[in-house]
């Protein structure tokens, strides 16, 4: 059994010469199972929808930041089950933020539609999320643009009763 | 006789006109008494309780210090660092980095001269005093909120005039709106979609509210999907090899949005750039000017020739992330440590590295790094916090800092659980369950979630302490649900002890389906490794549970944070 880890990850983006005293932008972004919404429940019902977003505090946020610059975010969610082993849902999408005047952007989470966890018969089910997140400068005089990449694993537990 | 009344009523005079006087700092005249308080002390100490401090000091000039008495002053954690300080100057700059105006701290002396007592007392205004400044935050965002949308039905001149009032400039761009149109999509968004009392819960709890789309006025909820239809052209996922169309969005979310210092009120619509509504860079800026005010104490001083000192190369520098490495997995434990331990290192490193005596208190769960120091003078030091959550002054040669986020965090854990929690951790085992529930049911998970970074085990108590205040309840309820077969309840009485059970499970008991409850505990050796908690209905079938998992301590040591 284990229990739901939702992990912050943190990566520092190189913004290139000329913006280089801005140069160390922090993410945080992590794989979330928002439902179940942690791993102290469960329910008895198969076919569990499991719904996955990315970053804490409800999305993906940047500071420090360049102030008024653009950035793109794509991110990634794969849904196992006994970890690695089976994969049951794949998805992806690209989103885009724009720091404010303090460095400062917000990208809400939840990006992704319901996944569906497919387990029948009796027993608890090993359950896992792998997201990445892949940030990058789209802002023109930000450049050269590295990016960053982040990837994190949540594990949860779907426990079922006939 | 004379020359000698005369010179005793100069320093009188001095002393009655000095800055220091009236604030409860180490006052003049016991310093002039006790020599002790003259002792120049040295001290190296990226992060440590004051408790542990002041037992350190003490040590060093033979003096009793004290933290008060079970009121929370032990427990608050900084970063003190100088060489060869007078003790008073050290003492008086640690009491400045805590003091706010109207909720200072309190230096008393017990006994005269050599044999006097020293204690740092937090009064209730100084505790309370997170609180209020949460409260500040919220007000402002209230009223904000209530500007705002009253110019939503306004001409477009009152509308451009409130976005001026508050932004200074009729784009609301700091908002993260691309046009101004989408900025008041946003106020419609929130008038529409929340009632009157989920619109005042979002203002004033840092809680996230979500409501259907479909509430939402038909303009605004078409402006909101014809953006989203333009910046999510093309995604699809994949359902068992299947690619599919992601679907529009239903819900719409509004969040507590993390800024430097404050948290705005944000607008989440999955698929578009995040939107903060209130808050943000207005308030943030209001906030630092109202803190700063309350934070200057009677002799403060913003600047000191001392500013113009560089910090040099230290060992403690930040280790270079290795070539190439683009993408890190760590737990978030780690990545809390790894930032708390970057704050720790980079203060240190800027009084070691000066040669100039630091005082700063330190955020206990969430740390934004101020930038590396290294080749800085102190001055452009300081002046690179204009977007984070860092603020300084001086005091008698000290540069003292503070975190100005550290309102938002629950008070520090109580030393004396930390202490017990230290003392049973080992590599690789469980905490005894006794000391675990003892946790559950002392301080707050967010207070938990502070611990996991020495005790990642504890990130499973954060996530089923509420199962465990029931389990360690001694409610009459918690021990018949541990008998086989739990207990069986009718649905008048299941609502009457909703609120003993976890509040996922709620609904179960507000609804009359829940007639049975279980408390099942898990034995694997003499460890304990599950307890859940499960509501069945009338027929003994299963409606949802909740549940504890222990976890062991890592095999390897955890080091306490900057040890």
């Amino acid at each position: 059994m284990r229990t739901v880890t939702a992990a912050l990850v943190w990566a520092i983006v190189g913004l290139g010469a000329g913006r280089s005293t801005l140069a160390d932008a922090i993410l945080h972004t992590a794989p979330v199972v928002t439902s179940p919404s942690d791993n102290s429940q469960f329910n008895g019902m198969p076919n569990v929808p499991v719904s996955v977003s990315i970053g804490s505090y409800h999305g993906l946020w940047i500071s420090n930041a360049t102030p008024n610059s653009t950035y793109n975010i794509d991110w990634s969610a794969r849904l196992s089950d006994d970890p690695g082993n089976n994969t049951r849902g794949y998805t992806s999408s690209r989103s885009f933020a724009v720091a404010n005047s303090m460095g400062m952007a917000f990208i809400p989470a939840a990006s992704f539609s319901q996944l569906q966890s497919y387990v029948h018969g009796d027993g608890a089910y090993q359950h896992s999320v792998t997201a990445t997140t892949s940030v990058s400068a789209a802002t023109p005089d930000i450049a050269p643009n590295p990016g960053a990449t982040a990837t994190d694993t949540n594990s949860f537990l779907i426990y079922i009763e006939g | 006789m004379r020359r000698a009344l005369g010179l005793t009523a100069l320093l009188l005079l001095a002393a009655s006109g000095s800055a220091h006087c009236q604030e409860p700092s180490i006052r003049p005249e016991w310093v002039a008494d006790d020599e002790r308080l003259r002792v120049e002390v040295s001290v190296r100490e990226a992060r440590i309780t004051l408790g542990e401090l002041l037992v350190q000091l003490s040590r060093q000039a033979d003096v009793v210090l004290e933290p008060g008495s079970l009121d929370g002053s032990e427990d608050v954690a900084v970063c003190v660092a100088c060489n060869r300080t007078p003790l008073h100057n050290l003492l008086n700059a640690v009491w400045a980095a805590v003091s706010y105006r109207s909720a200072r701290w309190e230096w008393r002396a017990t006994g005269r001269a050599a044999r006097a007592r020293y204690q740092l007392v937090q009064p209730k205004e100084a505790r309370d005093l997170r609180y209020a400044l949460r409260r500040w935050v919220y007000e402002r965002r209230l009223a904000d909120a209530t500007r705002l949308i009253e110019a939503l039905d306004g001409t477009p001149q009152q509308r451009s005039q409130a976005l001026i009032d508050l932004y200074g400039e009729p784009t609301a761009r700091d908002s993260g709106a691309l046009t101004p149109a989408q900025f008041w999509a946003g106020i419609a968004s929130f008038r529409d979609a929340l009632t009157p009392q989920q619109r005042h819960d979002a203002l004033t709890c840092d809680r996230a509210v979500a409501a259907p789309l479909e509430r939402i006025g038909g303009d605004t909820r078409e402006y909101l999907i014809t953006e989203w239809r333009r910046l999510t052209a093309g995604s699809t996922y994949q359902e068992n090899g299947i690619a599919k169309q992601v679907p529009e969005p239903a819900i719409v979310t509004f969040v507590p949005a993390p800024h430097p210092s404050t948290r705005a009120l944000a607008l989440g619509v999955p698929g578009l750039p995040g939107l903060y509504l209130f808050g943000g860079v207005p308030l943030e800026l209001a906030f630092r000017r109202y803190l700063d005010d309350r934070w200057t104490l009677d002799g403060d001083s913003r600047t000191s020739p001392l500013g113009a000192r560089v910090v040099g190369p230290f060992d403690l520098q930040d280790a270079p992330p290795p070539p190439g490495a683009t993408a890190r997995q760590r737990t978030p434990e780690a990545e809390r440590r790894s930032r708390l331990q970057a704050t720790d290192r980079r203060l240190l490193q800027t009084a070691v590295g000066s040669g100039v005596a630091i005082v700063a208190r330190l955020p206990e769960v969430e740390a934004a790094p101020p930038d590396d120091p290294t080749g800085r003078t102190l001055s452009e030091f300081i002046d690179s916090f204009w977007n984070k959550p860092w603020m300084a002054k001086w005091r008698d040669g000290v540069l003292v800092l503070s975190d100005r986020a550290w309102y938002l965090e629950d008070p520090p854990v109580p030393q004396w659980l930390v202490r017990r929690i230290r003392r049973e951790s080992r590599p690789g085992r469980f905490l005894p369950l006794e000391t675990i529930c003892l946790t559950a049911r002392t301080i707050t998970a967010a207070q938990i979630t502070a611990l996991t970074v020495e005790f990642p085990e504890l990130a499973a108590v954060a996530a089923g302490r509420e199962v465990l205040v029931f389990f360690s309840s001694g409610a009459d309820l918690a021990g018949a649900a541990q008998r086989p077969g739990g207990v069986r309840f009718t649905p008048e009485a299941g609502v009457g002890v909703r609120d003993l059970v976890p509040g996922a499970l709620r609904r179960y008991l507000d609804s009359g389906e829940a007639q049975q409850m279980e408390l099942v505990v898990e034995r694997h050796g003499p460890d304990i490794v599950a307890v859940s908690l499960r509501l069945r209905n009338g027929n003994g079938r299963l409606l949802g549970g909740a549940g504890f998992y222990n976890e062991k301590h890592p095999e390897q040591p955890v080091a306490r944070p900057s040890r």
